[in-house]
């Protein structure tokens, strides 16, 4: 039984690649996307329960597709976590404004991830049901 | 000696050609360039074409005489800086002497001339040219080499940002490929195949935070790091970090131990980089401390600060390693107690001391051999200094001003005034308003503690710092709707000391900003 369908959004295919064997591996379902717009069209087409994004992406950077989620019926409350390599200041201002629920960096320990995932989903649970 | 590599310029007015002869012939030595004008007006010329050490100027010359020519000498920036010395056989009364004084000469010679006399008095103008000269081009090569090590230190920031972020996403590729292999997700390994994957792992860690170290320790010395001081518990922190370190503790079975009083008064700090510079000290004395060591994490008061110190057991450090301890990449030779697998980058001392000075404090290393070593570091207590004091002195230390040269602007929003969203857009746009004034001078805008007040520093004396509040202080009542909405009160460093700047916000003579007089 799946655990939660998560999108996950990166331009790099072989980190795309890796998570994805990673959360299949604890029974989440998963689509990914590798560039800004596709990642808005895949989030509001396929709903899903969390989205793992890239910040520096072709095509509209992460900010601005959390912007265009937040914009949306379907995803403005979908809980993001950034996973970057970037570290400024101003994207952790971004991140706070657009209400991304955790942002690890490039590079991440799997069980970090994946503990950010089991909280964000379980606490979004016990809010909607 | 006289040196005379560099040649030097004397210009000599007299209208009498024997007399140029005669000055020629007695000055006349290798480096010094005689030129010679028979009136003022081709003195005038003259003096515009070259750069003069001294021009000995006759005083008695048909039409412009020597005070005249000395006077438009005088009234041109060009040749004002020019020393004369007038060369005179009129009378040796007051009144001649005055006059040429009043036209800016440095000195006389009376004709019959003394040839050691005059001798002696150029040789000291010469001298001295050839000392600005060289001065000059001192300070041209100074000001070139600055240029270039400034432009070589943010080609290296950039470097160090470019590289550590592009070496992050390929890290974090093999990380994740590896600890899936590791755990099995393809397939089960055996022993011998995890054993190696562990060790591929660990240091891939091990580069993972040489990236974060170097990242870290170039936004500190660039100055990107900027520091939020504020009150803080030290108990808390101290408590969590002794629990946060235990596992790593276990694998040398070393004990790491809190002395400490219950209760600590509050400090002024930025928690955070406090909490890595203890990290940062406490990894140091469990690498370096031998299996079954001893580590103490200590807190007592000390005068007028929290005094914070890592005491270790093991071997110590020589005076002479002590030396370079605090230097980047500098790994003491003790891999017989570190042993393998626990070297570190060797930026976790530049790391801890940098963010203690920018908390205006010093990190002081104590060790005696053999018995183990100390870092200690002290933080103001909140009851003993103002927040505006700290502030100060970090952004003093940091800034290299001078003790007295430093104008501050204290800016408060009224405590009447409220904003709708409970936050503070007044102040953020007062921000934004000095930062764009600020952005032509060495200053900061500092945000304090109870998010209402700001703290405007700049290097500037008196003088400059009023106009730079002339300048600042009009452009921030324009965006006050209301009246009293902002208030401010003005510190300069020369009418006051740090030491003694004890400023409770609550009792600061605050002035309207609506009711601000031009300042004189």
């Amino acid at each position: 039984m799946s655990k939660g369908k998560i999108l996950i959004v990166d331009d790099e295919p072989e980190i795309v690649k890796s998570i994805w064997m990673r959360l299949k591996a604890n029974d989440y379902d998963v689509v990914s996307a590798m560039d800004g717009m596709q990642a808005t069209n895949t989030a509001i087409r396929e709903n899903p329960d969390l989205i793992i994004l890239d910040i520096g992406l072709p095509g509209g950077s992460g900010h601005i597709v959390v912007d265009r989620l937040r914009a949306n019926a379907n995803t403005f409350n979908t809980p993001v976590i950034y996973l970057t390599a970037r570290t400024s200041e101003e994207d952790y201002k971004q991140a706070v404004k657009g209400k991304v629920e955790k942002y690890l960096t490039k590079p991440f320990k799997s069980d970090e991830l994946l503990a950010a995932i089991e909280e964000i989903l379980t606490r979004v649970e016990a809010t909607t049901s | 000696m006289i040196d005379s590599s560099l040649i030097i310029n004397i210009l000599l007015v007299d209208d009498r050609p024997e007399n140029l002869y005669a000055l020629e012939s007695v000055l006349e030595e290798p480096g010094l360039n005689l030129i010679k004008a028979s009136s003022g007006d081709e003195a005038l010329r003259v003096v515009l074409e070259q750069d003069f050490a001294l021009i000995l100027l006759d005083v008695q010359m048909p039409g412009m005489d020597g005070f005249e020519v000395a006077e438009l000498l005088r009234s041109n920036d060009l040749t004002k800086r020019i020393p004369i010395i007038f060369v005179t056989a009129i009378s040796k009364e007051q009144r001649n002497v005055f006059k040429g004084y009043e036209a800016g000469a440095v000195d006389y010679i009376f004709k019959p001339l003394d040839q050691h006399i005059l001798k002696s008095k150029v040789r000291i103008f010469s001298e001295l040219k050839r000392i600005q000269m060289k001065q000059a081009i001192l300070l041209d090569e100074i000001r070139s080499s600055n240029e270039k090590l400034k432009r070589l230190d943010s080609l290296k920031s950039e470097f160090v940002a470019t590289a550590s972020h592009e070496l992050r996403t390929p890290l974090a590729i093999i990380r994740e490929f590896l600890s899936l292999v590791l755990d099995e997700v393809p397939g089960p390994l055996n022993e011998d195949q995890t054993d190696c994957l562990s060790s591929a792992l660990t240091n891939c860690d091990r580069l993972a935070s040489l990236i974060n170290d170097l990242l870290d320790l170039e936004q500190i010395e660039s100055g990107k790091i900027k520091l939020r001081i504020s009150t803080a518990e030290i108990p808390p922190i101290l408590k969590q970090i002794i629990h946060d370190f235990q596992p790593r503790l276990m694998t040398k079975g070393q004990k790491l131990e809190l002395v400490s009083p219950e209760e600590l008064p509050t400090v002024y700090c930025d928690s955070k980089a406090i909490t890595q510079v203890l990290v940062n000290l406490i990894g140091n004395a469990h690498k370096f401390t031998q299996e079954g060591g001893r580590i103490e994490l200590r807190a007592r008061l000390a005068e007028k600060t929290l005094l914070l110190s890592v005491v270790d057991n093991g071997p110590g450090i020589s005076d002479e390693c002590a030396k370079n301890v605090f230097d980047k990449f500098t790994q003491l030779e003790r891999s017989d107690i570190a042993g393998p697998g626990t070297k570190g980058t060797g930026l976790g001392l530049s790391i801890a001391r940098e963010l203690v000075e920018l908390h205006g404090g010093d990190l002081v290393l104590e060790s005696t051999m053999g018995e183990g070593c100390s870092f200690s570091f002290g933080l103001p207590l909140t009851s003993e200094e103002s927040e505006v004091g700290i502030h100060l002195r970090s952004w003093l230390k940091n800034s290299n001003v001078a003790k007295r040269e430093w104008a501050a602007l204290l800016l408060q929003k009224s405590a009447d005034y409220t904003d709708i969203s409970g936050s503070t857009p007044l102040l953020k746009q007062a921000e934004g308003i000095i930062q764009g004034v600020l952005r032509q001078f060495n200053g900061d805008v500092i945000r304090l503690d109870n998010d209402t007040s700001l703290l405007v520093i700049v290097k500037a004396d008196k003088l400059q710092a009023q106009e730079i509040w002339n300048r600042l202080l009009p452009s921030l009542t324009e965006d006050c709707e209301s009246n009293d909405e902002l208030k401010y009160v003005i510190l300069h460093g020369v009418d006051c000391d740090i030491a003694t700047i004890g400023m409770d916000l609550d009792r600061v003579d605050f002035k309207s900003l609506q009711s601000m007089q031009p300042m004189a």
